[in-house]
């Protein structure tokens, strides 16, 4: 592969070096999560699910944090840049990205441990309705204006999803506070499947950090484009309006 | 101007629109009623309506709930009245108090309304000591979601493309009252299993809910309007 | 079916990851096409 066809208009020298380590770290956690790696005694081949469910759960958590983080900074007047906004914007669509892999990967691994593709409890409950509401935030980022109009709305709807997500989790808990065994494996971890837990959720996060950068990216050229295309059409006003000017003062 | 007295002015002007208009009374209050028999006919069985039927009154309010809140801005965005109080230098936040309250008078009519369709139509029965439960709930769960219900309704209002949004974004927020107010009316009306102090437990809920998006609401509610 | 749902998942997460770099990665390629340097910052 020629490296100039990896050279794209986002990538930089350090996000070029992280995509290759996430490609490699994707290799070895498909050889060590499919292959190297024992069954489990109780779940069989099923606990090889969990080594990608485990790290895109954790990393969905951690991306609505990084948008909930860059929403506040763009609210705060001293720190109010439209990049916080394109994180969270970019953070958030890797979230719900990794929060939908997370829910296949679960309901999946749950009808083969539990033999349900769904259980009511808090923890399952919750992250349908983070992820819901995440669909929710990405619409009204669509709903257009100007960068800082929906900056502003999407800022108050991330903050705003902060404050509610501890209060679905903790009445969902309070409501089905009985919730079928959720014991995960059969007590021991044997030492190549603990390595691939941490293998996954090494190559994750990699991934989650090179996705959201390029994203951002993306993000601020679309902004770019947008500006200049404003540009051009004021330009173009301009021009016209001194062309009728100037005909009209010559006639 | 205080923000209690924005507040109440603001109040009062919703309430008087709804008093000369009576759109609650004879749109919202008949579709409630509506969707109530829809949930007789849906579930079919005579025998599990009085134990569903808690549930089933506050479904029927969060339906009417986005219907209401569409309403309540769409009073305003007809003449650009919210821009027009923002470039007075109206307080925000009173705003929102305001609408909110109107919201909540309005809702909490529809609730009783809502509570003697499930007597007539589910068989619930009421019990002279749950009422005080009863009301309780009504009142925390129905603050809850008209602060919720007045947030994003500002968000939503205005452009067109915007106002199918609601739905997504309200019903998903107030979940925990859907959850917190069943179980409170469930023990209320002694269906379900629910003892009263889990009752009153959920209450606490139910307040903090309130408590914490009627402060959010407040705060937000400025840059949201200056957005429209 | 174990085996099935595992294949599922690998699939589905490293395939659905994958289409969404490319095409993300070929929706900056026509963008960056219309924009100059100086628009691109971390370059």
């Amino acid at each position: 592969m020629r490296m100039t066809t990896m050279r794209g208009p986002t990538s930089t020298r350090f996000t070029r070096g992280l995509g290759i380590l996430t490609l490699i770290g994707m290799a070895w956690f498909v050889a060590f999560g499919l292959i190297f790696s024992p069954n489990d005694q109780v779940q069989g081949k099923g606990v090889r699910i969990l080594y990608i469910h485990v790290p895109t759960a954790w990393l969905a958590y951690l991306a609505f944090i990084v948008t909930a983080v860059a929403s506040a900074a763009y609210s705060w007047r001293r720190t109010r840049s439209l990049t916080w906004d394109r994180i969270a914007g970019a953070s958030a669509e890797v979230g719900v990205l990794f929060m939908g892999i997370t829910l296949l990967t679960g309901s999946l691994w749950g009808r083969l441990s539990w033999g349900t593709y769904w259980v009511w409890d808090s923890r399952v409950t919750t992250t349908a309705f983070l992820f819901i509401t995440y669909v929710g935030y990405l619409a009204v980022r669509g709903l257009g204006g100007s960068h800082h109009q929906r900056a502003r709305r999407s800022s108050v709807v991330a903050l705003l999803a902060v404050l509610e997500i501890p209060l679905v989790h903790f009445s969902v808990q309070w409501w089905r506070p009985l919730h079928q065994g959720e014991s995960v494996s059969s007590g021991k971890l044997s030492g190549l499947m603990l390595f691939s837990f941490f293998i996954g959720m090494i190559v994750f996060t990699m991934l989650y950090a090179w996705l959201v950068i390029h994203r951002q990216r993306v993000l601020a050229m679309q902004d770019a484009q947008e500006d200049r295309g404003l540009d051009a059409a004021l330009a173009e006003r301009r021009s016209e309006a001194v062309a009728i000017a100037t005909t009209g003062a010559s006639r | 101007m205080t923000l209690i007295a924005v507040a109440r002015l603001m109040a009062a002007k919703d309430l008087r629109v709804e008093l000369r208009s009576r759109v609650v009374l004879n749109q919202v209050l008949p579709f409630a009623a509506v969707v109530m028999v829809l949930f007789g006919f849906a579930l079919d069985n005579d025998g599990i309506l009085p134990q569903v039927a808690p549930g089933l009154i506050w479904l029927a309010t969060m339906f009417s709930l986005l219907i209401v809140v569409q309403r309540a801005f769409a009073v305003e965005a007809a003449d650009g009245a919210l821009d027009a109080l923002q470039v007075a230098g109206v307080r925000p936040a009173g705003i929102f108090l305001g609408k909110a309250a109107a919201l909540a008078v309005q809702l909490f009519v529809l609730q009783i309304g809502l509570v003697f369709g499930s007597v007539l139509l589910f068989n619930s029965k009421l019990h002279p000591g749950g009422l005080v439960l009863l009301l309780v709930t009504l009142v925390a769960a129905t603050l809850g979601m008209t602060f919720v219900g007045t947030i994003y309704g500002g968000l939503a209002a205005g452009a067109t493309g915007r106002e199918t949004l609601l739905p997504l974004l309200l019903l998903p927020v107030v979940a925990p009252v859907l959850i917190g107010a069943t179980r409170a009316t469930e023990a209320s009306l002694s269906v379900g299993g629910t003892s009263m102090r889990e009752g009153w437990a959920w209450i606490a809920l139910l307040a903090t809910f309130a408590t914490l998006f009627g402060i959010g609401g407040s705060l937000a509610f400025g840059s949201l309007l200056e957005d429209q | 079916m174990q085996t099935t749902f595992v294949v599922i998942c690998y699939v589905a997460t490293f395939g659905g990851v994958g289409t969404l770099v490319a095409l993300m990665l070929r929706r900056a390629r026509s963008i960056a096409a219309n924009l100059p340097a100086e628009d691109l910052p971390w370059t």
